[in-house]
């Protein structure tokens, strides 16, 4: 075999195998994507579009990250880069719908939604009420498991703008599910079937 | 005195589980499957194809032939640089198109039809469909009409099962106000 057609079998060999040791990092964090996905756009299907969106551009930009680095980071920052770009460019909110409270919904037909799912449907409800950049920061903390440090660095912000932000976010989630009340209170009673 | 912010970190920090577990609630395993399936459709179509190694006669040519084959290389990646981003581009624009239709059909579903009465959308151009069926009615304590509604969203990659409940605004339109359940399969 000529020395050419040997590097170019050298050269292929090796990224492709080192391409597909990447994408094997990178799927193994993948549930965690998908809940930030998921917590950044309000739906499931629009989460996962921008997950698959963040994996076909960091697969793009694989030159860009450095080994060594975080490479949950470096997702995370596409991720969020490929959301703010995608709420410019289609001008609203996907999902999210700026909601009115959730227990001005109280009951459906008769019955009152008690239970964990409940809260938990009410705590993401909440969370579509952040304005964007805190949820951004907050979701970075909380599931992309970032310092304020490393989210500020994600977010290309001072750490004490980020640090405000998320405590702004955490004292509005905190109130907003406070303010629930007990359930099967009298006032729910006057919702139709 | 460091008790204090230490516990109201702890109190953030569990909020911030609870958050994690919130968002976990609302996805489910198939969906996750199904967006696995996608990537590794997407990883296998964007290789690059192979090369082709042409027979260099002359050994002392060699430093020559790397640098043609770096210009074919770079001209290659430049090639698969503007496949992909028109692949991107494709990927949003049928996405708002499909979401387009899903938001008409459930504005007509949930001002027009009786509960269990469903309506269908579909969009040839990405093979996307979809049902929306109201499923019942009744008031929020504001005055407001609100229905209940099942969505169906059918893609390539898998479906979408919404419940949630959206409310009549003065102005006619019908915005989403609770998701009850969104699940993949």
């Amino acid at each position: 075999m000529s020395i050419r057609g040997k590097v170019a079998r050298d050269v292929t060999d090796t990224d492709d195998s080192a391409e597909r040791k990447l994408l094997d990092d990178m799927l193994a964090m993948l549930p965690r994507l998908r809940r930030f996905a998921y917590g950044l756009t309000g739906s499931a299907s629009e989460g996962d579009d921008l997950v698959q969106i963040t994996f076909e551009k960091a697969m793009r930009a694989r030159s860009q990250w450095q080994p060594g680095s975080r490479l949950d980071s470096w997702l995370f920052r596409i991720a969020q880069n490929a959301f703010r770009n995608e709420l410019r460019s289609r001008g609203r909110h996907a999902a999210y719908l700026q909601a009115v409270e959730p227990h001005q919904v109280s009951a459906v037909d008769g019955r009152t939604i008690v239970d964990d799912r409940a809260r938990f449907a009410s705590l993401r409800a909440a969370l579509g009420r952040l304005p964007d950049e805190q949820r951004v920061a907050l979701l970075l903390v909380a599931i992309g498991n970032h310092s304020y440090a490393e989210t500020a660095g994600i977010l290309e912000l001072p750490i004490g703008t980020v640090m405000s932000r998320i405590s702004r976010a955490r004292r509005a989630l905190r109130g907003m599910l406070d303010e629930r009340p007990e359930p099967n209170s009298p006032q729910d009673a006057e919702a139709r079937p | 005195m460091t008790t204090p912010t230490n516990r109201t970190e702890a109190e953030w920090a569990a909020l911030d589980g609870e958050l994690d577990q919130a968002l976990d609630d609302g996805l489910d395993e198939s969906g996750e499957r199904a967006l696995r399936a996608r990537i590794e459709a997407q990883f296998a179509e964007r290789r690059r194809p192979p090369r082709t190694a042409a027979v260099m006669p002359h050994v002392y040519r060699a430093a020559a032939a790397v640098l043609l084959l770096a210009c074919g290389a770079l001209a290659g990646y430049l090639l698969a640089e503007r496949n992909l981003e028109a692949r991107i581009a494709a990927l949003e624009e049928g996405r708002r198109i499909d979401t387009a239709a899903m938001e008409r059909a459930v504005n007509e579903a949930l001002e027009s039809r009786l509960s269990g009465q469903t309506v269908r959308w579909q969009n040839p151009a990405t093979g996307a469909s979809g049902t929306i069926t109201p499923v019942r009615t009744y008031r929020a304590r504001n005055g407001q009409w609100c229905r209940e509604f099942t969505r169906n969203w059918v893609r390539p990659g898998g479906t979408d099962q919404l419940r949630g409940i959206a409310c009549r605004q003065d102005d006619g339109r019908w915005l989403q106000r609770l998701t009850l359940s969104d699940r993949e399969g």
